[in-house]
């Protein structure tokens, strides 16, 4: 950029120098050179001071992006805690008010309101900071929860259901034998 | 009781007593019918019911309608909802081919909605327009909108203009919402096969 700044300095002085030949007046070539020494003082001022419209609109732009990819890290972190059968209304609520905030944001950007749309979408991203460790806990309460109801639902209910059978079996043993034995002492009781 | 009676006994008290133990587990391999998994989408006017919708608007007026959607996906879903704007002779979002409308929109809004969950929000709009006289005639040829402020910001629409009706005798303009929602698959937002729209007559 400065080589480019330089290169402009010196076509207008140049331009300068080429004009007080031509007008051979030396009032006109001091007015001239004013103007050429405040216009390449403007470019110069332009090119080295950023713009704060642009520069503004950029950073809107990366932070609406960013808070996209929040949301969205955000929005697989709370499925991956319903898939594990964690209750994830109050997550899906968080990432809800980050949506709005971003939805906001992005009308902010399409009214060229740029300062709003980056403050914004700051927001959004800020208020899911702790997101992704609220859904993980979640996640891990309810594989904890589900682990527990396997064992209770699962692996007691079929170990009760082994035990009713076999408690069924061994009644049942216990009758017929009781049955025998009774009918034993019936034949073997003299007859009068 | 005889042998046999008593067999038979044991063995129903046997197999109600385990069927009951064996509950628990039986809930977890027993297969339910398939329920219909689906979207809802819907409008609602100013005082929160389906009625008094804005239809005839004038430049400059402030309308509310609440737009609302509810999951009823089996799971979270992420939505967009693509705000759209067009006159009579753009394309619209077709119910037979289940296509969006190719216009771009004007906003897009987000909303993740928990299972069996419904989500709401209000919107507010009014449109800056102007007409054309047709000086021969001494009629209205034309409506401008040049803006539309919606949910407090306003989005420039220059160019934007919407002809004689002369069958239903009115300026029409559409306002829709389009439903999509992300895929994890493909990882991007896919057309939800959803819309829902309101019809606009400008008058002076």
């Amino acid at each position: 950029m400065l080589k480019q700044v330089s290169r402009l300095i010196t076509v207008c002085s140049s331009l300068a120098t080429d004009s007080r030949l031509v007008c051979g007046k030396n009032l006109q070539t001091s007015h001239f050179k004013t103007a050429v020494t405040l216009v390449v003082t403007l470019l110069l001022l332009a090119a080295i001071v950023p713009s704060p419209v642009w520069a503004s609109q950029a950073d809107a732009a990366t932070a609406i992006s960013s808070a996209k990819s929040t949301i969205l890290n955000g929005y697989n972190a709370a499925k991956q805690a319903e898939a594990a059968g964690a209750n994830i209304t109050v997550l899906v609520g968080t990432l809800n008010e980050a949506g709005s905030l971003l939805s906001q944001a992005e009308l902010a950007y399409a009214a060229n309101d740029f300062d709003t749309a980056l403050n914004l979408a700051v927001q959004s991203q800020n208020s899911l900071n702790s997101f992704i460790a609220e859904a993980n806990t979640s996640q891990e309460t309810a594989m904890q929860q589900q682990n527990q109801d396997f064992l209770i639902n699962v692996v007691f209910s079929t170990i009760g259901t082994f035990a009713v059978i076999i408690a069924g079996f061994a009644a049942w043993l216990f009758l017929k034998k009781k049955y025998e034995t009774t009918e034993a002492h019936v034949s073997e009781s003299p007859k009068v | 009781m005889n042998l046999q009676r008593c067999k038979t006994v044991l063995i129903i008290i046997t197999a109600v007593l385990a069927l009951l133990v064996a509950s628990p587990a039986l809930q977890k391999l027993l297969v339910y019918p398939q329920k219909e998994f689906f979207t809802e989408m819907w409008l609602l006017g100013p005082e929160h019911k389906a009625e008094n919708f804005p239809s005839n608007i004038t430049s400059a007026t402030d309308y509310n309608i609440f737009l609302g959607i509810g999951n009823q996906l089996g799971s979270c879903a992420y939505y967009s909802i693509q705000v759209k704007f067009r006159n009579q002779t753009q394309p619209a979002a077709d119910s037979f081919t289940r296509t969006a409308s190719s216009l771009p929109p004007l906003h897009s809004i987000i909303a993740l909605v928990a299972d069996k969950e419904n989500w709401e929000a209000p919107i507010s709009f009014s449109f800056d327009y102007t007409y054309n006289e047709d000086p021969v005639n001494a009629t209205l040829s034309k409506v401008n909108v040049n803006s539309i402020m919606f949910n407090g910001a306003t989005l420039d629409l220059e160019g934007f203009s919407a002809t004689w009706d002369p069958e239903r005798s009115g300026f029409f303009v559409y306002l829709f919402f389009e439903l999509w929602i992300y895929n994890d698959i493909t990882g991007g937002f896919h057309y939800h096969e959803r819309y829902t729209s309101l019809r606009f007559n400008m008058t002076v």
